[in-house]
């Protein structure tokens, strides 16, 4: 299923039909314009590569990314993605067509999934990255907010694979699932408005692409109103 | 520095038409309410206490007292459901704030602002 990468601006508040207050966040769809296919026959696979905003200068890019593009007479794209497509929608497109929001994510009121990278916390303790409880602040005690024991002694002679320590915490990919999309043309610029929060900082590149949910999740979509279920 | 793209989005979202309003004026709230499938407009007069938030965040708190209790509500000045804001009090009123919250310990006469006359 193709999706669009798209920059996140921001989030603002907006209003819908009733005067109600929706909290949105502010995308900007960028040039998602056609760089590669990719096929069964020669790669192993059906694929589309699109590429999402030109990199200022030359020096950004390396020589085998530039290479890369000028086989396909692509601007400077600075970030690419692959999505894997059917053989049919394979053939309806061609290498450097940019792709139209609309038709990928459909009209006002589709829901859509949002994936992008969060923010992160750093580096943080078992009580922030795994919910644990701290051990008491008094009574003499010198641990506070410490892992504790790692396991058992000799046997087995290892720390366990997958015991919860500290460390870089809340740094995955994630998925925001189902959420109402809203394309609007602003100063030359496309731009979805989507209801609710995206993980990232501000500047940060997302992929959109119509829910993978709405075939299990329908009954929900359905309440969400307006919603359109899509190949 | 709000971004530019942000701003251009809200600005779709802004009413044109709302009055310059300064904190201690006396306002006109018509309120757009739904009861079933009937629509009905309620006012709500009062003294404005505080404005806060900029573009479609814009707020505004009204305090008035309805048989001897104090009321206040806060309204998204931009929001459809309000209908219209109208300042029904003649020139500007002597404060020294930004926000008038001290005026819910006080009570009849000393809960008065004095106003300006009205610039012509």
């Amino acid at each position: 299923m193709l999706g669009l990468l798209a920059k996140k601006v921001g989030m603002t508040q907006v209003f819908d039909a009733e005067g109600n207050g929706v909290p949105v966040t502010v995308l900007e769809i960028l040039e998602n314009a056609i760089t590669e296919k990719r096929n069964q026959k020669e790669h192993g696979y059906n694929a589309i590569q699109i590429g999402g905003e030109a990199a200022a200068k030359e020096s950004k890019l390396t020589k085998p990314e530039i290479g890369h593009l000028k086989k396909s007479n692509s601007p400077l794209f600075r970030t690419l993605k692959e999505f894997r497509v059917s053989a049919e929608l394979l053939e309806k497109y061609e290498v450097g067509q940019a792709l139209d929001a609309g038709e990928i994510l459909g009209e006002e009121g589709s829901l859509v999934d949002v994936t992008s990278r969060p923010i992160g916390r750093g580096t943080s303790g078992r009580i922030q990255r795994w919910n644990q409880h701290r051990r008491t602040m008094t009574h003499g005690t010198k641990h506070h907010r410490q892992i504790g024991s790692a396991g058992a002694g000799t046997t087995p002679g290892r720390v366990l694979k997958g015991l919860h320590m500290p460390g870089r915490d809340n740094n995955l990919r994630t998925t925001s699932h189902l959420m109402l999309v809203k394309l609007m043309e602003i100063e030359g610029k496309k731009v979805a408005l989507v209801k609710g929060s995206v993980s990232g900082y501000k500047g940060c590149m997302v992929v959109v692409q119509v829910s993978k949910k709405l075939g299990t999740w329908n009954k929900l979509a359905f309440d969400l109103g307006k919603a359109v279920k899509r190949d | 520095m709000r971004n530019k793209l942000i701003l251009a989005v809200e600005e779709l979202y802004l009413k044109s038409d709302i009055p310059e309003l300064h904190v201690g004026d006396t306002l006109s709230v018509s309120v757009k309410i739904k009861e079933g499938t009937k629509e009905r407009t309620q006012k709500f007069d009062g003294v404005l206490l505080a404005k806060r938030g900029t573009g479609t965040n814009s707020t505004i708190t009204v305090r008035k007292i309805s048989s001897g209790i104090g009321v206040e509500r806060n309204f998204l000045i931009h929001s459809p459901q309000i209908e219209s804001i109208k300042v029904t009090s003649s020139g500007r009123a002597k404060v020294r704030r930004a926000k008038l919250y001290y005026l819910r310990k006080l009570q009849g006469k000393k809960a008065r602002l004095t106003y300006s006359m009205p610039i012509k």
